[in-house]
């Protein structure tokens, strides 16, 4: 009889979670409780973390730290546990970090870096120009890009100062040394770097353990005043709903890069607080010059004419796009007062009648010499609004009779190369360092790497030659913007938006901002109250 | 009697070898067949990983990738040399974090493991009980709620599901984590998970196996003469119908130890399932090869498992081997 009672009972659980659906593990709860240890301890987890300790998300928890490995100096500065010489400001300036200043030589060949007194590794040990010789030394030795980037010849140390020749004239030499593959590191200390790097910044890793999340602790003896966290905590997330609800329980204080959706609930909450902040990555449309349509200037200049940037920032992008003008953001003194054709759906179709193009044979597109005019968009998805994008353009190109098909593709650099498209859009970030010369050199100089509308304009080339050579800063600034004015004159590319990103905070968290190079995350001011 | 058991210990040893053996061909042929797909595939993991970063890629530095990563090899130079490694149990480390794919196989396995164990264990614990009750009471109330409620439990999704447990569970009631850790409380949400679909599915089955055992006429005839019914349920039934939850075991293990992936990444659980996915995503071949081993050698071993426990549940069920070596 007993058992059959029990039976019943269970069939009856079943039943009652099954129909309410979201009970169903209510019975278990219960049993875990029964547990009694257990039942302790959910509070703790629930209402998060201790004062001065913070949890969150960052994306970066578990990976490697190693500045000289790849990619892992960016992981290394967001905890704060290294820092470069310089670094960037929210309108991409250099400033000076660990470093005091700089000089360069009337050769344009050798840097003189002094560093700042008084820095310490996090082991105590003290920093001199022989401990930054050997560091960017083993990222020479190891890392991909920064050979090429920096291009050292030879390094000079002596007491607090390092001299570096350059094997040539380098006008973004120091914007590579603010890269976080420049991150100086103790190379002394005998632990693995990417486990355990001994840096100068406010934090020092306790724990790194992979694809679940990154511990680190104050350093109290930082140079620039002891941090105001006790310790910090990046838990590693793999679904987007999971870090809203995490967030949401209290499980953690911050979230970097939430989903959009996400995003609303917490947006008019006094709770929690939302920082934003324009970066420097371009959604733009590489338009394919060999196409005979668009190598009209008159035809690129309808279709920028057909994109509203302001709506693409606010619907497709959800608010966080801001709109572009130049390929550079306009906090910049390289991208500021540039003059980009504006949105004006009637004056494309008159630009296009001009060009020739009537629909002859009304079947609702326009043509001209017995051809439609059609354009293949060819885009990419890991980039989640570009196809949003090119469903947005598709639509407003067929309001005014032009034909288009959308192929989203994984393989986009073949395409590319192949010249496989009419129109591309794409997206890069255009200031890891900075310095507009690498994109510049990269994009739109006639053999660069990535000038896959095979643009060429022999004032741009000219331009970009210049801007190679030139190291007063103003002056080199205004060049940059005297070759992107004129290749937006000729509409040869359109750029739409910049990406916004942004931190979702509990209220009680104070200083974890986001900054337009997302790998500056935590620093000796970021705080957490009660 | 001494001789005969050793003859038999001999012939049920010669079995487990064959069917070890056997996993040569099948790693073999899985593991080509992978390295194939992903080679036709038309990504490339270097340019991935770059494009990924979002810089604009520079062929020099696309290069020295594709270099350091062997992918400027041919197809079957890349294929013969990962199999020369993996024959010396190195297979390789991972394109994105430079971890050796055994250790990161070795460390993701305890999560998946736990996982796999306690939802078989509240598998058990609920179907076996509710799937009796519902043969027993076949056509009646109960077995109407019942059926009713494995119908409505394997139709929702896991996805689905776990989201509701963690709205209810983590922000209303505050009583579990949203990410699962490795602690008892931590692996309940999506233990509660996964079992909850495999714990409706069970009692279907189990139901459908113990119907068909109590219509057989030996059922009869125990009744004809008396036995009591709760006998004949325990004992005969119970234990003949032990091979289709057998069956069924093998493969939800088989299918669990590799990990869950939708669960494990709703929960942020690090195990295979996870890492599968994210090594898929970013054409981490090496990981994606080792995952792939590791799972024919996990459905090998499962398999022949069961098989030896069919044997013990039913001597009639005789092994292959021993047949052809009689």
């Amino acid at each position: 009889m007993k058992k059959k009672m029990l039976c019943m009972l269970m069939a009856l659980t079943l039943t009652v979670s099954a129909l309410a659906g979201c009970g169903t593990g209510k019975e278990s709860t219960d049993s875990s409780q029964g547990k009694g240890e257990k039942a302790s301890s959910t509070s703790e987890t629930s209402n998060s973390s201790e004062a001065g300790e913070l949890k969150y998300y960052g994306q970066s928890a578990g990976y490697g730290l190693d500045p000289g490995n790849q990619y892992n100096g960016w992981y290394a500065v967001e905890y704060g546990v290294v820092e470069t010489l310089f670094k960037l400001d929210d309108n991409f300036e250099i400033q000076p970090w660990i470093a005091d200043s700089y000089e360069l030589s009337d050769d344009h060949l050798t840097w003189t870096v002094k560093l700042k007194e008084g820095i310490t590794f996090q082991n105590g040990k003290e920093l001199d120009a022989e401990a930054v010789k050997k560091s960017l030394q083993h990222t020479l030795d190891t890392n991909d890009r920064a050979p090429s980037d920096l291009a050292i010849e030879s390094m000079e140390a002596d007491g607090l100062t390092i001299k570096f020749t350059t094997k040539s004239p380098n006008p973004a030499f120091i914007n590579s040394l603010t890269e976080p593959y420049s991150a100086i590191i103790d190379m002394e200390s005998g632990k693995d770097f990417d486990k355990e790097p001994i840096g100068t910044g406010p934090y020092m890793v306790k724990e790194v353990v992979p694809d679940e999340k990154t511990e680190v602790v104050a350093y109290a003896d930082y140079w620039g005043g002891a941090p105001k966290l006790s310790k910090a905590t990046d838990l590693a997330f793999k679904d987007n709903d999971a870090v809203v609800m995490a967030m949401q329980s209290g499980e953690i204080d911050a979230a970097y890069a939430m989903s959009y959706d996400g995003q609303e609930l917490f947006a008019n909450d006094d709770n929690y607080a939302i920082d934003k902040s324009t970066t420097s990555r371009i959604y733009m449309l590489y338009y394919n010059m060999d196409n005979e349509n668009l190598s009209d200037a008159k035809v690129r200049k309808a279709l920028n004419m057909l994109i509203d940037k302001e709506s693409y920032g606010s619907v497709v992008m959800n608010g966080n796009g801001e709109p572009a003008t130049g390929m550079f953001p306009e906090n910049t003194e390289f991208g500021k007062d540039l003059k980009a054709t504006e949105f004006d759906v009637d004056g494309a179709k008159k630009l296009l009648e001009e060009a020739g193009y009537s629909d002859s044979d009304n079947d609702g597109f326009l043509d001209k010499d017995g051809k439609k005019l059609s354009f293949r968009i060819v885009t990419y998805s890991s980039r989640a609004e570009l196809p949003l994008i090119a469903d947005a353009m598709q639509s407003q190109f067929k309001e005014v009779g032009i034909d288009s098909d959308i192929k989203i593709t994984d393989d986009i650099s073949t395409a590319l190369k192949a010249g496989d498209y009419d129109i591309c859009p794409y997206s890069f970030t255009t200031l890891p360092t900075g310095d507009p010369g690498s994109l510049l050199n990269s994009v739109f100089a006639k053999d660069g790497s990535n000038n896959f509308a095979k643009y060429n304009n022999e004032t741009v080339n000219g331009l970009i030659e210049q801007i190679n050579n030139e190291f007063d800063a103003d002056k080199r600034n205004e060049l940059v913007r005297e070759a992107m004015q004129t290749i937006l004159d000729e509409d040869a590319f359109c750029f739409i938006e910049h990406l916004k990103m942004s931190v979702v905070t509990k209220s009680t968290v104070e200083n974890l901002n986001i900054h337009p190079l997302d790998f500056y995350q935590l620093d000796a001011n970021v705080s957490i109250s009660k | 009697m001494k001789r005969e058991d050793s003859v038999r210990k001999r012939i049920k040893n010669s079995y487990i070898l064959k069917r070890l053996l056997f996993l040569v061909p099948v790693i073999l042929g899985v593991s080509f067949i992978t390295f194939g797909l992903m080679y036709i595939s038309p990504n490339d993991p270097a340019e991935m990983m770059l494009l990924a970063q979002g810089t604009p890629i520079e062929p020099e530095i696309l290069q020295k990738m594709q270099q350091r990563m062997g992918l400027d090899k041919p197809f079957l130079e890349q294929y013969i040399t990962w199999i020369f490694n993996a024959v010396r149990g190195d297979f390789g480390s991972s394109y994105v974090s430079g971890e050796p794919v055994r250790d990161m196989i070795l460390r993701n396995i305890p999560a998946t493991l736990k996982l796999t164990f306690y939802s078989c264990l509240m598998t058990i614990v609920f179907s076996l009980p509710l799937g009796i009750l519902s043969a027993v009471k076949q056509n009646k109330f109960t077995d109407y709620i019942i059926r009713f409620c494995t119908f409505v439990g394997v139709s929702v999704p896991g996805f689905f599901l776990s989201l509701l447990l963690m709205y209810e569970f983590s922000i209303r009631l505050k009583l579990l984590p949203v990410r699962g850790d490795s602690t008892l409380k931590g692996l309940l949400l999506p233990t509660v998970t996964l079992a909850m679909a495999m714990t409706c599915k069970y009692i279907r089955q189990i139901r459908a196996a113990i119907l068909e055992e109590l219509g057989k006429g030996y059922v009869k005839g125990a009744r004809a003469r008396g036995v009591k019914e709760r006998i004949i349920l325990y004992k005969n039934v119970l234990k003949n119908s032990m091979l289709t939850i057998v069956t069924l075991m093998a493969m939800s293990i088989g299918y669990l130890l590799g990990g869950t992936a939708v669960v494990e990444r709703i929960f942020s659980i690090q195990g295979l399932g996870n890492m599968a996915m994210d090594a898929i995503t970013a054409r981490d071949y090496p990981v994606v090869e080792g995952f792939v081993a590791w799972m024919a050698l996990i459905f090998v071993l499962i398999n022949l498992l069961a098989d030896l426990l069919y044997r013990v549940l039913n001597p009639k069920i005789r092994l292959q081997a021993s047949e052809s070596e009689d």
